[in-house]
């Protein structure tokens, strides 16, 4: 017996030998996850629910795509018909004789002015809240930004509430738990089977031990990670149109796994038995995953429920209706009081025009009362927004779900700014309309394209 | 060389060793006798450094095992009671395995000779160790603590649940350490393997060395007789 | 067989872990029907301040003419669901608010999850939330080594050679389990009626029963599938991290997958080939507005030759109002075929997934929890048939007023009063008749009941070939 392994390199005494330990720990590892079929099983299992969420994300992200290059289409044709008219000196369609294009008003109608909340190529990675708003509009002097045609697509509440297995569920929710498998029995088993002194006593560190053997694990799952959001960067073209959004989502899934790494490493270090390493990590998961975010859920809706937006639908009828009751004296003189500049302006001097002029105005009017009413329930919105974000203290998933959702460009807020880029465009085309028709502007061609131009951009 | 001097530990106020010293010099085997909840595997246990005494001194090979441990763990050559190895993994694989969690690296060749030494038959290197009776995982064990080319072994109950032959093989190993230099503390309740293997015996009652004598000195009857009276006592 | 039963929850009662989780899941349990009702109540009472104010504008409106008062139109709310405060469903994400005017069908808008950011993926801390994914992990737990414990230390053999039967130990353990999470569904319905008897009709009470049996199957199959692993499975480990496997499948897995496929299968149209779809068919009605109109001319004459009269101005009736209505009816035919479409296209996404129930009972939970507690889809699109309904009828109102009610044909200005306006009656929600939701979600409970037969049957099996050893 003496003389075995005489030739063999004993590093103990090297420095760097509790590098090399790891190493070795690591390139073990492997083996004892390929003969573990339930780990290897539920890691193809996440890959797979992975790949097809990221398919479901590039599909809505195709359909909204698909959906604004349809409606460009038919913006582009109206505007063809449009300048169609002021070729053939027309003033509009001949079965409508009430419309005259060189009309500010009929002008911008024909215009077809959208504004798209163009969804993010980097959508697939998180569908967030995009089917919980419409993403395109049709700006008009009479259109505001909380319109019905604002609200979610055509979709069955089913799916919307059991939610859509996008690449952020499976990241959120599956990928903890792939951890979950992946580690429930380290340290545990040893201990179970009673040999983890023995595994003490060979690397003097079990900390070491065991988190070197969770690196693997850690390692292995971020490998699979950036395969799947390279994978899902080329479905849509992430890198060519959204190359730093790709590197936000690597960012913070690799900081959500290593949120979770540590959490279980915490739970693990010190476990007996399989049952308790299980029964603690599975305990996680669902205070992180299930109770806090329901709970918050549940707390905001009672602190600061939702609405059925009074303030607005008051604004939008009963409002408006008591502005059309008022006499035409009061009701002109609001608009010269909100418009002081009309009153030396050509038309005003039109008595036969004026009319017209200002009924053109009244849209103004109807847009301040509902631009007032929005200024509460956007208050609500921040109040109870800043009730969840507060929460996201202790409510981790929370805090990671809505990163996504801002990295994606799928975020609540992300919605309200393109609310607020419609109340924009809004303003813009009503105090144009009222500028140019007290003007008395005949609308050319070249007009018309200004509109397009101008009218276009918040 | 394995030295306790004057060793004390309880557990929440109920004394598991009182004043235990004892020393296992090089190429010695000692034998720790005594009944369930004596102290023997508190002992072990201290000298592996997971439990700290409550007073006394704990040295091997020199070192201080409550403040080196890591240290003196690298020396130690460690054998449980059930050596429950991975399931999954053959032998061989535990053992290169082990190695090199300890920092040792050998080669194939090295490894096939490490198992053979210890009695591992070499049809079986390749098994899964799930397949491994009780005595051949013991082997296992027993050649990843020679592997790591141990100056001291401690030894808990190794030869509970073996069948005779292959606890004769483990005495016989454990004499083949000894001669090597190696010094080897066994805990035991098993008389006639501590008396044929092991040159001194301490008989351990309530955590409390309360004989120790020469194995040459005794037969394995007046050992057995000695050890029960004690017990009875 | 009860002593056995007896003797296991003797077990679990001394043990300080058990004792400790069951009790901070009931005190949960008990939170989540609190919070749920003070939720309702909220909402109720919101529900009803904005009825009112809504109803109050209506009944005070100034004289105004009967065809302007359909453009002003008013607003329906959609009401708390009979028992939203245990399984919110759909509630969540559905609007709450639909215009009700002439000439248009408006879409159902403000909902909840449009007002906030996002916070929870699996809903609010309902009580459906536990019982639905934490309850049965609970009795997983509990269950997973009950036999494998009993072969491993050999009580088993002993069990045995006492005359004990096998088969009856290993019922007695799946009852005893059983009987655990039926105790704790008990205790939230209880707390649920104690909170909410003042609404409690012999409606809510009967579904509430059919709520406690689809869980009462679903705690069957999980209680016996885990102790069927637990008889079968080589050790405890295995059958806890199978079942651990079945659960994630089942709760998290399958029901996203399997909705997603289910709306790839049945494609809803996009909403801007839906609006493009009605206006081309409603192009080709009557222009309510628009006198000039072909087809608006062609009802005149038929109206001029009813009454016998050679000009509109000779009509004993205001012929605007029969245009209008002409148009509605026209509208209403439109609305009826597309939104008729779409309603089949949910119906058969719903059908398909009610059928994945097959591979998963617990998206046979799901729907019958979601259903008998009135927050499913189905409810919903019942709801927005009646409020499309009483549209049509507040509309038809209207313009009867107007075309019978003694003003003459082109004229605008003609009023009607307050008193008018005050007879126009308010939208009345009438929930969904139990026999209705019980066709629709027969399906989900025979699968159920298929489920916990087939884990008898296994578990019978099982039992005759279950080694000792």
């Amino acid at each position: 017996m003496v003389g075995i392994g005489e030739s063999s390199f004993d590093f103990r005494n090297e420095e760097n030998a509790s590098f090399m330990t790891s190493l070795n720990i690591l390139g073990y590892e492997w083996k004892h996850f390929v003969r573990s079929p339930f780990k290897v099983v539920a890691l193809l299992l996440f890959v797979a629910a992975s790949v097809y969420g990221l398919h479901n994300g590039a599909r809505l992200y195709e359909t909204q795509m698909d959906e604004v290059a349809n409606i460009e289409a038919k913006m582009s044709e109206a505007r063809q018909e449009c300048l169609a008219f002021y070729e053939a000196d027309q003033k509009g369609p001949e079965k409508r004789p009430w419309v005259d294009v060189t009309a500010p008003m009929w002008a911008m109608w024909y215009a077809n002015i959208y504004h798209f909340n163009t969804p993010s190529s980097a959508m697939e990675f998180s569908i967030g809240q995009a089917e919980q708003y419409g993403f395109y509009k049709k700006i008009t002097t009479r259109a505001s930004s909380y319109d019905n045609d604002l609200t979610q697509e055509i979709a069955n509440p089913e799916r919307l509430q059991t939610g859509s297995l996008d690449f952020a569920f499976a990241l959120l929710y599956l990928l903890p738990l792939v951890l979950l498998i992946m580690l429930y029995n380290l340290n545990s088993m040893e201990a179970e089977q009673g040999f983890l002194p023995l595994i003490e006593v060979q690397t003097a560190s079990r900390y070491w031990w065991l988190g070197s053997r969770m690196l693997f694990y850690i390692g292995l799952l971020w490998i699979v990670l950036l395969g799947l959001l390279i994978y899902g960067a080329y479905l849509t073209g992430v890198f060519t149109n959204a190359g730093f959004a790709f590197g936000q989502m690597l960012f913070w899934s690799s900081l959500y796994l290593l949120f979770w790494s540590g959490l279980f490493f915490l739970l693990i270090r010190n476990s007996t038995t399989i049952l308790s390493n299980a029964l603690k990590m599975v305990g996680a998961w669902l205070l992180f995953a299930f109770i806090i975010p329901a709970t918050v859920h549940q707390g905001v809706s009672i602190v600061q429920p939702a609405g059925f937006m009074t303030e607005l639908i008051d604004a939008q009828r009963d409002q408006i209706w008591k502005l059309y009751d008022l006499p035409d004296s009061v009701l002109h003189a609001r608009i010269e009081q909100r418009f002081p500049e009309i009153a030396n302006s050509p038309i005003a001097e039109d008595r036969k025009k004026r009319q017209m002029a200002y009924k053109a105005s009244t849209p103004a009017l109807f847009n301040d009362l509902v631009k007032t009413s929005i200024v509460p329930i956007e208050q609500a919105y921040r109040d109870r927004n800043q009730l969840i974000r507060w929460s996201t203290l202790f409510n981790p998933v929370t805090f990671f779900q809505n990163q996504f959702n801002q990295v994606t460009e799928t975020h609540f807020d992300d919605y309200l700014n393109y609310r607020h880029e419609l109340q924009s465009l809004i303003d813009q085309q009503i105090n144009t309309l009222v500028t140019d028709t007290w003007e008395g502007k005949v609308v050319t061609p070249s007009h018309f394209e200004n509109y397009i131009q101008d009218l276009s951009q918040p | 060389m394995i030295q306790l001097i004057h060793a004390f530990k309880s557990f929440k106020g109920t004394p598991a060793i009182q004043d235990l010293s004892l020393q296992v010099n090089s190429g010695e085997v000692y034998g720790l006798l005594g009944a369930n909840g004596a102290g023997k595997s508190t002992t072990i246990n201290m000298l592996l450094g997971f439990v700290q005494p409550d007073s006394g001194s704990i040295t091997i090979q020199q070192m201080d095992v409550t403040k080196v441990y890591k240290k003196v763990r690298a020396t130690i050559g460690y054998i449980p009671e059930n050596v429950n190895l991975y399931p999954y993994l053959s032998g061989f694989e535990n053992l290169d395995y082990f190695c090199r969690l300890a920092g040792l690296k050998y080669n194939r060749s090295d490894l096939q000779a490490f198992l053979t030494s210890c009695g591992l038959p070499k049809e079986a290197h390749r098994k899964k160790v799930s397949d491994y009776s009780k005595g051949m995982r013991q082997k296992v064990g027993i050649s990843i603590a020679y592997a790591k080319k141990a100056k001291v072994y401690l030894l808990d109950e190794p030869a509970s649940g073996l069948d005779p032959l292959a606890s004769n093989e483990l005495s016989d190993l454990l004499k083949k350490l000894a001669a090597e230099g190696a010094a080897i503390l066994m805990a035991s309740h098993d008389i006639f393997r501590v008396r044929e293997v092991c040159h001194r015996v301490g008989i351990l009652k309530n955590g409390k060395l309360i004989q120790e004598l020469r194995s040459e000195d005794v037969t394995t009857n007046e050992l057995e007789n000695l050890y029960l009276k004690y017990m009875k006592s | 067989m009860w002593h056995i039963i007896k003797n296991e929850w003797i077990g679990l009662h001394r043990n300080r872990a058990f004792l400790g989780l069951s009790t901070g899941f009931m005190m949960v349990l008990l939170l989540t029907v609190v919070l749920g009702t003070l939720q309702t109540h909220l909402q109720q009472r919101q529900y009803e301040s904005a009825k009112n104010e809504v109803r109050q504008q209506w009944e005070n409106l100034n004289p105004m003419n009967p065809h302007g008062a359909a453009h002003y139109g008013t607003y329906v709310f959609k009401p708390n669901s009979l028992l939203g405060s245990l399984d919110e469903g759909v509630n969540g994400v559905t609007g709450k608010v639909l215009r009700v005017e002439g000439h248009v069908q408006n879409e159902i808008v403000h909902s909840e999850a449009s007002q906030m950011q996002a916070v929870s993926k699996f809903g609010k801390l309902k009580s459906a939330l536990l019982l639905q994914y934490i309850l049965p992990l609970l009795l997983l737990f509990v269950a997973f080594r009950s036999v494998n414990s009993e072969k491993q230390s050999g009580r088993l053999k002993l069990l045995v050679l006492q005359g004990g039967q096998l088969q009856r130990l290993v019922w007695a353990k799946v009852l005893a389990v059983w009987l655990y999470g039926m105790a704790l569904l008990l205790l939230t319905l209880v707390a649920y009626a104690l909170a909410s008897s003042s609404s409690i009709d012999a409606n809510t009470a009967l579904r509430v029963l059919f709520f406690f049996l689809s869980y009462g199957l679903f705690y069957f199959i999980i209680s016996g599938l885990t102790v069927l692993l637990s008889t079968l499975g080589k050790n405890a480990t295995i059958a806890l991290t199978t079942m651990l496997g079945i659960w994630i499948l089942w709760t998290i897995f399958l029901p996203n997958i399997l909705m997603s496929t289910v709306d790839q299968w049945h494609e809803l149209p996009s909403r801007e080939a839906f609006k493009t779809a009605m206006k081309a068919d409603r192009s080709k009605g009557i222009d309510g507005h628009n006198p000039s109109d072909e087809r608006s001319k062609e009802l005149k004459e038929q109206t001029l030759k009813k009454y016998g009269v050679e000009e509109v101005s000779q009509l004993p009736i205001n012929f605007d109002g029969l245009r209008m209505q002409a148009d509605e009816a026209y509208g209403n035919r439109v609305w009826d075929k597309h939104f008729g479409r779409l309603r089949e296209i949910l119906a058969h996404q719903k059908q398909d997934y009610q059928l994945a129930g097959v591979l998963n009972p617990f998206i046979s939970l799901q729907n019958a929890s979601m259903g008998f507690a009135g927050s499913d889809n189905y409810h919903h699109q019942e709801f927005l048939v009646r409020v499309e309904l009483y549209r049509r009828d507040f509309i038809k109102t209207l313009n009867d007023k107007h075309a019978y009610g003694g003003s003459t044909t082109g004229d605008w200005q003609w009023k009607v009063d307050q008193g008018f306006f005050k007879s126009v009656s308010d939208f009345v929600y009438q929930p969904v008749r139990l026999s209705a939701v019980i066709s629709h979600y027969f399906l989900d409970l025979v699968l159920l009941l298929a489920w916990s037969a087939l884990v008898s049957l296994l578990l019978i099996f099982a039992t005759r070939k279950m080694p000792l050893l």
